[in-house]
């Protein structure tokens, strides 16, 4: 139960952190997406189906509180903890590279996967100039806090099975 | 067997659930789009426990943004200020330069106003390039020569008064020899009307800032303030130029002459611009003023002029009426009109 309380936390805790204290470093609004690196950390340590339902929570969260389209981020971050949690079995848990590198691809499946949901909701934007403008920024962004939003994850995974 | 066929329908009830939930949420998305979907409770909810998160978050934000504020701002006065000094340093320079050229302005102004009085003098404006080392203060270089006109003796003067003459005319610069040389000598005499006392003005070597006017006779009328120019005796200094005033009376050791120590009117410490005296003729004559009239009997001089001439005018057509009438000069002939006299 402290357990999931502790992930319960990090989770709020990331999320307040993404909202207020990280978009004072934006450009052109789009600021570090911590709920995304946290998803794909954890659905490589933790495998798919907790990867899914950590994307589910998150998604959840973000969502309730600031999300424009309820479910946007929900499924979009269910979408990436499964894809992200099937490559887990062929991974060494203490290698970060991959989970570093993952934050791009992550990042452009989250973008995709809204840009598709906006595009179906018939409110298209131009795709060209988001990706030439404001994805590079972001993704450098992710970049540079996955490795060590992967290693806080690592060792809660750690303390979490030692408890267990 | 049993556990693997429990296992595969385990995952099989998950595959399921994962595939109702994604469906779920995938058509939550179009229904909260078009407004049919609301969640109003687990949003008030969800809000409540991430606000005093955010709250603190976004304070250390607001916080970290004011460090970071300052910082640029103090980086920003940093280079700020170091551009201002830089543009004080130039400003100051040019202030320097404009009044390096303000001042030699106000030189060349006073020597043009110098050239433009002394009508009876040809000028050549030089200036100053520099003076001999070993005798500091007695012998200067000026920057034009021989093919400026210059040539060797001619005075060189600046607006306050003589200055000295050239001693040797290059092709471009000349050498001047000051009034105050202990190797120069100037024939003055006292400008004051009642004295007219003449003498030789030579340099001191003892007191090289103040010459001395030599060959005074003991009982000449010569008094201190006494303003002393050149006489023009000896040809190289055209008369009426100012030396200077006499400042004291000393006795000659011989007990029948004495000598004036002459403060110079000009100053030899800043000398700079000055003109050579290419060619000099006599002065002409200052124009008659009217005399000065006793107050309430005043004439006008013009009026009073005009008709003495008219009254001129009448004694000589009477005379050459008389003249004509004795017989003494024949009478002009009648122009016809039209036809030009031949």
């Amino acid at each position: 139960m402290k357990i999931i309380g502790l992930w319960a936390a990090l989770l709020v805790l990331c999320y307040a952190l993404q909202t207020s204290l990280l978009t004072f470093v934006s450009y052109n609004g789009f600021s570090a997406n911590l709920l995304l690196l946290l998803t794909v950390s954890v659905a490589f340590l933790r495998g798919h189906e907790q990867g899914t339902f950590f994307g589910f929570m998150a998604g959840l969260l973000q969502d309730a509180t600031a999300g424009s389209y309820f479910g946007l981020a929900t499924f979009s971050y269910m979408t990436i903890g499964l894809i992200f949690g099937r490559f887990s079995v062929n991974l060494f848990r203490e290698q970060s590279l991959l989970p570093v590198i993952s934050s791009i691809p992550a990042l452009a499946i989250h973008f995709a996967i809204t840009i598709g949901f906006l595009f179906m909701l018939d409110r298209p934007i131009d795709v060209a100039k988001f990706i030439r403008q404001d994805f590079w920024p972001a993704a450098i962004m992710q970049i540079v806090l996955a490795y060590p939003v992967h290693r806080l994850i690592l060792a809660l995974n750690e303390f979490s099975k030692q408890r267990r | 067997m049993s556990k693997k066929i429990r296992r595969e329908k385990a995952s099989a009830k998950k595959i399921i659930a994962l595939i109702f939930v994604f469906i779920s949420v995938f058509c939550s998305v179009f229904f909260a789009a078009r407004s049919r979907f609301a969640t109003p409770v687990t949003d008030g909810l969800a809000m409540t426990i991430m606000a005093p998160f955010q709250r603190v978050f976004s304070w250390v934000g607001s916080q970290l943004m004011f460090v970071k504020d300052t910082v640029t701002e103090i980086s920003h006065l940093h280079e700020q200020n170091r551009l201002l000094r830089e543009e004080v340093e130039i400003l100051r320079a040019q202030n320097l330069t404009a009044s390096e050229y303000a001042s030699e302005n106000q030189r060349l102004r006073n020597l043009l106003g110098y050239k433009q009085a002394s009508i009876q003098f040809d000028l050549v404006a030089a200036s100053v390039i520099g003076r001999e080392s070993a005798t500091w203060s007695s012998v200067i270089m000026i920057n034009r020569g021989t093919i400026d006109g210059v040539a060797n003796n001619m005075a060189v003067v600046t607006e306050m008064g003589l200055v000295g003459h050239v001693m040797e005319a290059g092709v471009n610069s000349s050498k001047v020899q000051l009034l105050i040389d202990p190797r120069s000598s100037v024939g003055t005499l006292i400008q004051r009307p009642e004295s007219r006392v003449a003498g030789i003005v030579e340099g001191d070597i003892k007191n090289p800032s103040y010459p001395r006017m030599v060959n005074i006779p003991k009982d000449s009328d010569v008094q201190v303030e006494d303003m002393v120019v050149t006489s023009g005796f000896g040809g190289v200094y055209p008369k009426g130029l100012v030396v200077g005033k006499i400042v004291d009376i000393h006795n000659e050791e011989g007990g029948l002459l004495k000598y004036g120590v002459i403060d110079t009117s000009v100053d030899f410490q800043k000398l700079e611009d000055v003109a050579v005296i290419v060619a000099s003729r006599e002065a002409p004559p200052e124009p008659i003023q009217p005399p000065q009239q006793t107050p309430g009997t005043e004439t006008d001089p013009h009026e009073t002029a005009q008709k003495l001439q008219a009254a001129q005018q009448q004694i000589q057509d009477a005379q050459q009426q008389q003249l004509q009438q004795a017989g003494y000069v024949a009478e002009e002939p009648q122009q016809v009109e039209g036809v030009a006299p031949q």
